[in-house]
């Protein structure tokens, strides 16, 4: 077979198993590797095995989320009341339940409304309905929308 | 231009470290495989993330992996290759796509979970119904399954307080709430909560006014609101009577085992970090988050869980597996792996146990990964000890405590709650199909592969103007600003993946290729190394003399792999793998009454995908259960 019909090929095979099961989910979800920890996440040396990554790579994903998902609701101008729902359903997905009380999710609140167009009036509104008042989350917020602005 | 230079130089270098550079996307060609994503698979990395689409359900959904994690699935498990192609950026560029993709994969989640709720809120209503109609009826929600037994009414005034038995570390941690916040402080938190419930409409929500795939705008359903305040009524009593947590809600061990036992000065650390989450906990009673009721239970779970700790000089962890997580048959082949999951187990569980011991008060992603971690070892060990199911689940493991209840109160929305029912069903029906709209899977126009450019194409439109008339042309003009090119989601065989990845190199700018090798191939290659390529490439031919593939339960059955075999000898094999297996499904036919058509099964599989091969072409690659640590290829 030459080497011009080898393109051919490979697309007769991928579309042949792309009409089996293209883009299905893989069976390893349900592997027997996802029973431990370092034999899902594979990782190769046994210094960066512990839990530690995951541990920052939860923190980091968070953070990173509730910026996205603070700057989204701002931008969309939804009611406020929902605001908090969405956060705790957000940290439930990262394996967090207390994430009122790290300070880090109040600047990171911060940092998403500071990438819109929110005034200063409006950040005081959302201020106080989303901390009810409290000196230290407004803080922590308006640090991170120093951070960004 | 000099981030290029030196990109391109780690590049040709090799250098590992280049595969995280900030300033460069990387697309990733997954190569084929049976089972799932047969045709060959395509990602985006960005990275620590890589984002992907998989087709479940009928809907085609984004899914954000640790770029390890997704190497691992691929080339490790799967014995895929990747082809990467390296995209150079700007950092604007890349912190513009990349927020793309976070943002989508956001909207799908919480879109999510508006559908997961709009279901609830039919079973709440059922509930409900019924409950009015005498009949026999129950809500499960998160939470009731640490204090309250199965089918317990929601209580809704003052428990008697020493009716049973009492936790110490609740009994305290009321104290502690009522020296701060004052004695009347629960009983107003009940009737707020029972407040909430009066005025709680349950009309569901109108799905045909909500956005296609926008951030920030599902509302909260009635389900969401009247769990929200039945956990809350229940924290509440679960404080006023100091309720001891149920024995089920733990995660089951023999009560010997060394890797939990807990010295003096364990159990001292343990002390401290009780009093950190009390003082937690007596803040987050006061809270205004609609959930706190659900966040205070499972704190005052694992407060509870912690003082058992203490008195017993052993660790004890709440449940940590979620109802979803998959249940394996352990068979005699996964049998055989045990030993060596539960060593990587236990060593988790050793250095998540050692750096919550060491650090100060109580951090919850330290606790959460004590518990996931000792929740894994337990499993394996039970499995280990005999047990037929193995529970997996990828993570994070957050308990949930999902209990039933059975007497619930009523919302007080007048509206007759057989009128909402019809209606919660309705919107279920309705959002079903929006969904399918949104994101229903179509092999030629909305795969795994259109989906990634069509993200990329959303997030450079997202830069245009108010003013903007043609967004399209927008998007394709950004792209070849930014990209150095553009490949339409549209295109004619785009939506196959070995092909996008070659327009990808054909169009963008692209700073370097690489070949990310499989695990079978790594390790054949390894071995023809030391050993000679001709033996090895001989021994390793097949499934009966191969050292470097152990089999797995979800594999067809076959004798040969063609995926290293020069194409001309690939339908020889092709024709032998077939008449292997449909071998093996006559036997299968005889064997059905007593294997449950495992091998028939096998067989069947083994056969279909022969049939590329007959035409030259290789899909199959045999898989792994596990690969040893030494032997895995190092995330690039």
């Amino acid at each position: 077979m030459s080497r011009s019909h080898l393109p051919v090929v490979a697309l007769v095979g991928a579309l042949v198993g792309a009409l089996l099961a293209g883009c299905s989910f893989s069976y390893s979800s349900g592997s027997i590797s996802n029973s431990s920890k370092t034999s899902s996440d594979s990782i190769k040396h046994s210094s960066d095995s512990s839990s530690s990554s995951s541990k920052n790579d939860n923190k980091t994903a968070f953070s990173e989320d509730v910026v996205e998902y603070a700057r989204a609701y701002v931008e969309a101008g939804s009611a406020p009341d929902d605001f908090l729902s969405g956060i705790g359903e957000l940290a439930r997905r990262r394996g967090i339940s207390d994430w009122e009380v790290e300070d880090a999710t109040w600047v990171s609140i911060g940092r998403g409304i500071g990438m819109t167009k929110a005034s200063d009036a409006q950040l005081a509104d959302l201020e106080r309905a989303w901390t009810d008042g409290d000196a230290r989350r407004i803080a922590s917020i308006q640090q991170g929308v120093d951070k960004v602005r | 231009m000099r981030r290029r230079a030196a990109l391109l130089f780690a590049a040709l270098c090799g250098a590992p470290g280049a595969a995280h550079a900030a300033d460069a996307i990387d697309y990733l060609y997954v190569r084929a495989n049976e089972g799932g994503s047969s045709g060959g698979h395509a990602a985006i990395r960005f990275g620590e993330w890589t984002f992907d689409f998989q087709h479940a359900d009928g809907l085609l959904e984004m899914r954000r992996q640790d770029s390890r994690r997704f190497q691992s699935v691929y080339r490790t498990l799967q014995n895929r290759p990747i082809e990467l192609s390296r995209i150079a950026v700007s950092d604007d560029t890349y912190a513009l796509l990349r927020s793309g993709f976070q943002r989508r994969f956001l909207a799908q989640e919480q879109r999510q979970e508006l559908s997961d709720s709009i279901a609830e809120d039919a079973r709440a209503l059922e509930a409900l119904l019924a409950q009015a109609r005498g009949q026999a009826s129950g809500l499960e929600i998160d939470g009731a399954g640490f204090f309250f037994e199965d089918g317990a009414a929601v209580p809704l005034g003052e428990p008697a307080r020493a009716s049973r038995p009492q936790s110490p570390a609740l009994q305290e941690l009321r104290a502690r709430i009522e020296a701060r916040r004052g004695r009347d402080f629960l009983e107003d938190r009940r009737r707020e909560s029972a407040a909430a419930i009066a005025a709680l409409s349950t009309a569901s929500p109108d799905v045909g006014a909500l956005g296609a795939l926008e951030l920030g705008v599902a509302p909260a359903t009635f389900s969401q609101r009247y769990e929200d305040a039945l956990a809350g009524l229940l924290a509440v009593a679960a404080l006023e009577s100091a309720a001891p947590l149920r024995a089920d809600a733990l995660a089951n061990g023999t009560g010997r085992e060394a890797a939990l036992s807990l010295d003096g000065s364990a159990a001292a650390r343990l002390r401290e970090a009780s009093d950190a989450l009390a003082d937690r906990l007596a803040a987050l009673a006061a809270s205004r988050r609609p959930d706190w009721g659900r966040a205070l239970l499972l704190g005052m779970a694992r407060l509870a869980a912690l003082e058992r700790s203490i008195e017993s000089g052993r660790l004890a962890l709440l449940d940590a597996f979620p109802a979803s997580a998959r249940s394996l048959e352990v068979t005699p082949r996964r049998r055989a792996f045990l030993p060596l999951l539960e060593g990587e187990a236990a060593a988790d569980l050793a250095v998540a146990r050692a750096r919550f011991l060491t650090a100060a008060g109580f951090d919850e992603i330290g606790y959460r990964d004590l518990e996931e971690a000792g929740n894994r070892w337990l499993e394996l060990r039970a499995a280990r000890a005999g047990a037929a199911r193995l529970r997996v689940d990828v993570g994070p493991l957050l308990p949930r405590g999902r209990g039933r209840l059975g007497v619930l109160p009523l919302p007080g929305d007048s509206t007759p709650l057989a009128e909402r029912l019809a209606q919660a069903r309705a919107a279920g029906l309705a959002d079903r199909a929006a969904r399918e709209r949104e994101a229903g899977y179509d092999l030629l126009r909305r795969n795994c592969v259109t989906e990634l450019f069509a993200t990329l194409d959303a997030a450079l439109a997202g830069t245009a103007g108010a003013g903007e008339p043609d967004l399209a042309r927008f998007a394709r003009s950004e792209s070849e600003r930014r990209l150095g090119g553009y490949v339409d989601p549209r295109g004619v065989s785009t939506f196959v993946p070995f092909v996008s990845s070659q327009r990808v190199r054909e169009r963008y700018a692209i700073a370097a290729t690489r070949h990310l090798a499989g695990f079978r191939e790594r390790r054949l290659a390894e071995m023809a190394q030391r050993e000679g390529g001709l033996r090895v490439a001989l021994r390793e031919s097949n499934v009966v003399t191969a050292t470097a593939y152990r089999g797995s339960d979800d594999d067809g059955f076959f004798l040969f792999f063609t995926d290293g075999a020069a194409p001309p000898l690939r339908p020889l094999l092709g024709a032998l793998n077939l008449a292997a297996g449909i071998g093996r499904s006559a036997w299968g036919v005889l064997a059905l009454p007593f294997d449950g058509g495992s091998s028939l099964r096998a067989g069947l599989s083994g056969a279909l995908w022969s049939l590329p091969e007959l035409a030259f072409s290789n899909v199959r690659k045999g898989s792994n259960d596990w690969v040893p640590p030494a032997q895995r290829p190092a995330a690039e």
